[in-house]
């Protein structure tokens, strides 16, 4: 990590985790005290990608940059990419993850690239015309994000500097399809004509890999890689198609407390056999670009089969007879998609055959798999190879529906459906070890975990808290540990202190109406009689035509020649004004009663941690006042 | 217009690549020449239409679509009406919620093919063309090629094409003696002939 920016590597860590939700400026504040125990010398300006980017043009690209100036020399933008979004909860559909498999796997999907690429040209322009220089850039990736930083470094340099965690590598095959420089040095050297991509795919992958290190050798140099050694994707890209560019990784050991050494699964797929990964390749870059493209990942799971496994469910659990009834048209236009999915499938199925009794001996020879398990798992393989195989078969001989039997045949069809989900689920439950491996690559590569292990100290660790990571400092007094969210606490302080003073901005509000209301309505009042008044006694016989109309055989006359007015105005009631100056005085004593429980609860904060380095007194002290 | 060229049978379709090849046929708007050697394509976004060569052949595996708000295409012909070397066309088709500037589109075109010279402008009824061109030298210094590439954008619409062309020049030391004007010229004939629709 280089040390020539303004925002440390613990800044930029934490940059990346806010970024999986909505970056603020008060929140880049509040981690830069959090970390520093300073307030920024330098103002922060945020701007999100949904801003610049349509979302669907967007197909799931997220980005932020995140602008820090002081007038006097800083100036530096940090492009943070959005990486792949948890992917241990329910919903690890997300649109990202089908990007992983299509987009980084297969070398192809353009938009997420081409979306991140417009929105740092568009907010770098403002930026510059903003400061009337160009900012210093430094790009920041995890996951995914790594990846798209990565290829927008290679292809164009943008960036001074790159700093990715866990990343994604890039593939030639996404730069073949994205630089067309690079493309057009792979046609001239290897004289071959991409006039189909595929081609790609059929070319010795080694020579491709050194060519391509070499091609972008210099423009990886200031790229800085993190991963941790047990990460997965880290691990599960070390094939066919990937290659390492910037320096050497920095790694971290993400389990160093377990019993037992955690092994990266790298050794494992390293041994895959490259035509095995090929065939998978080539398969996933002819079949699913549209659907996948359209629908992200339902879609792509469905385009496996053409069939929807919630539909077969349903069919059954209606029972047999009426399940036909109520999924009937459903079924059929599936059947017919699974009509043209399913031979590429078995051909896919047919010939991985040969090479899954590789894979699985890989498995056991470290000891993934147990050689009884091994056994099963290839079995069930074969298992659905020959359920696929039927049901191409059936399909071929189509569904007569005019005949007494086509609803029977539908069944049998489905049931071939039923007992491939069947054999998955075998599959499923003789590898649990495998599986628990995965898992471990899994939360290695989240950030989260990234984080606990490098920024943690005996003082401070760091927790999930909606989302974001919190820090909490811990101490021992008198035999007790205590922890402390320092993140929360310093929300409650600010946001406690804005909504005291967005009270106390009421409050003036509430007494300068109870004066124009009130005070000085009455006072208004007054002064209008008074002025009433002395006009009556300045000029009374202006007031003649009080005394009616006279004619000219009137005998007597009464002239006005003098108003004398006895005033009797009463006072304000006595009682409103109480009412209301109490209640103002009562508010005010609770607002400074608050205002001391907040400075209360930071004292002692203060004072737990006062010899702490990191959290000094001015991590409150400076946002005071 | 035939909108079941997909489905009909090759051998009932004109012999050229744009139809014979299964992937490009879906393009094929219509079996009617609507100039010498050139079909009408049609974006399956239905975003556009544009003169398509009768030798071309698209590249599946570049293809992408995003519902009807982007698509990227990519051919291949064989014999470039000036030159007649064989040639790469590369088509990006936006069509945005948003109002568009097209400078700022070109902002990101420029860095997109790392070009940072000017672009000519040209209006062409309610169409604003931008477009250039230069020349790759590839690393070994013995090849290169000539690039035309520039945006087409809709005044009306929020549609905009970044396009380029690719034409490989084999000897870079002996040079080719290419018309660069007038392929520029047949290049913006071809694109100043697309239609975008909404």
């Amino acid at each position: 990590m280089s040390q020539e920016t303004l925002l440390p590597e613990s800044l930029q860590l934490r940059l990346m985790d806010m970024e999986y939700s909505t970056v603020t400026v008060e929140e880049v504040q509040q981690i830069y005290f959090e970390e520093t125990g300073k307030e920024p010398p330098f103002d922060i300006a945020v701007y999100h990608s949904e801003d610049y980017v349509d979302e669907e043009k967007a197909n799931g690209f997220n980005g932020t940059i995140v602008h820090i100036e002081n007038g006097q020399g800083v100036n530096e933008a940090y492009t943070i990419a959005r990486g792949t979004q948890d992917f241990t909860d329910d919903d690890w559909h997300a649109t990202d993850w089908s990007y992983n498999i299509m987009g980084i796997f297969v070398g192809q999907n353009k938009t997420q690239y081409d979306a991140a690429e417009s929105f740092d040209d568009e907010v770098t322009k403002e930026i510059s015309e903003k400061t009337s220089t160009e900012p210093k850039k430094i790009a920041l990736g995890h996951s995914l994000g790594g990846n798209l930083v990565t290829l927008m470094q290679l292809t164009f340099g943008r960036f001074d500097e790159v700093y990715t965690v866990n990343a994604a590598p890039p593939s030639f095959y996404q730069l073949a399809n994205i630089d067309k420089d690079f493309r057009e040095e792979i046609e001239k050297k290897y004289n071959i004509n991409l006039e189909n991509s595929n081609e790609l795919y059929n070319f010795n992958s080694d020579e491709l890999q050194e060519f391509a290190e070499e091609y972008y050798e210099s423009r990886g140099e200031d790229i800085q890689h993190l991963t941790s050694e047990q990460d997965i994707m880290t691990a599960l890209f070390n094939i066919r198609g990937f290659f390492q560019v910037g320096d050497p990784p920095t790694t971290v050991d993400a389990f160093p407390d377990e019993d037992e050494d955690v092994e990266s699964l790298a050794a494992l797929f390293d041994e895959i056999p490259d035509e095995f990964v090929k065939d998978v390749q080539m398969y996933f870059a002819k079949n699913f670009k549209d659907t996948y493209n359209e629908e992200g990942f339902q879609g792509l799971f469905k385009e496996l089969t053409g069939i929807d496994s919630r539909l077969i469910d349903k069919f059954f659990n209606q029972g047999e007879e009426l399940g036909f009834f109520k999924t009937g048209k459903h079924v059929l236009d599936a059947l017919n998609e699974a009509e043209e999915k399913i031979p590429e499938l078995t051909r896919l199925l047919e010939g991985l055959a040969e090479s899954v009794p590789a894979v699985l001996d890989t498995l056991v020879k470290h000891e993934y798999l147990t050689k009884a398990e091994s056994k099963v798992v290839h079995e069930e393989y074969m298992n659905i190879l020959s359920h696929v195989q039927d049901i191409e078969k059936m399909l071929e001989e189509g569904i007569n529906l005019t005949q007494g039997d086509g609803g029977l045949q539908i069944m049998n069809i489905l049931k071939h459906f039923q007992e491939i989900l069947n054999s998955v689920d075998t599959i499923d439950e003789n590898t649990e070890k495998l599986q628990e491996h995965l898992g471990f690559g899994v939360t290695a590569h989240e950030l989260s975990t990234i984080i606990k292990k490098l920024l943690a100290d005996t003082d401070i660790s760091y927790e999930k808290n909606d989302g974001t990571l919190d820090m909490i400092m811990s101490k021992n007094v008198d035999g007790k540990n205590i922890k402390i969210n320092i993140s929360s606490a310093l929300r409650i302080y600010t946001e406690g202190l804005s909504i005291l003073e967005s009270k106390e901005t009421v409050l003036s509000e509430i007494e300068s109406k109870y004066e124009r209301a009130y005070v000085q309505d009455y006072e208004n009042r007054e002064r209008r009689v008074m002025k009433k008044v002395r006009e009556m006694e300045e000029s009374p016989y202006s007031y003649q035509d009080l005394m009616g109309n006279f004619t000219r055989d009137t005998k007597v006359f009464h002239k006005v020649t003098k108003i004398d007015v006895h005033e009797d105005i009463p006072n304000l009631p006595e009682n409103l004004e109480n009412i209301y100056e109490g209640t103002f005085t009562y508010i005010k004593g609770v607002i400074e009663k608050e205002k001391v429980l907040l400075t209360n609860i930071k004292d002692s904060i203060e004072e737990l941690f006062e010899e702490d380095e990191r959290i000094s007194k001015e991590i409150f002290g400076e946002k005071e006042g | 217009m035939q909108k079941d060229i997909a489905d009909m049978d090759p051998k009932d379709l004109p012999d050229v690549p744009a139809f014979q090849d299964d992937f490009t046929r879906e393009f094929m708007a219509s079996t009617d020449e609507i100039s010498d050697g050139y079909y009408l394509f049609e974006s399956k976004t239905g975003g556009y239409t544009l003169p398509f060569p009768e030798d071309a052949q698209i590249d599946q595996n570049y293809y992408e679509k995003v519902k009807e708000v982007s698509e990227w295409t990519r051919y291949n012909a064989d014999r470039e009406t000036i030159t007649g070397e064989p040639y790469t066309v590369y088509l990006i088709y936006e069509n945005s919620q948003k109002k568009v500037d097209p400078e700022i589109k070109l902002k990101h075109f420029r860095t997109s093919v790392k070009y940072d010279g000017e672009f000519d402008k040209n209006d062409h009824d309610d169409l604003t063309h931008y477009f250039t061109q230069n020349k790759y030298v590839l690393s070994d210094k013995e090849s290169s090629v000539y690039r035309f590439f520039g945006l087409i954008h809709s005044n009306d619409t929020n549609q905009t094409i970044r396009y380029e062309y690719h034409i490989p020049c084999e000897d870079e030391q002996k040079g080719c003696d290419y018309d660069l004007d007038a392929i520029e010229k047949e290049v913006e004939k071809v694109l100043t002939s697309v239609e975008f629709k909404e």
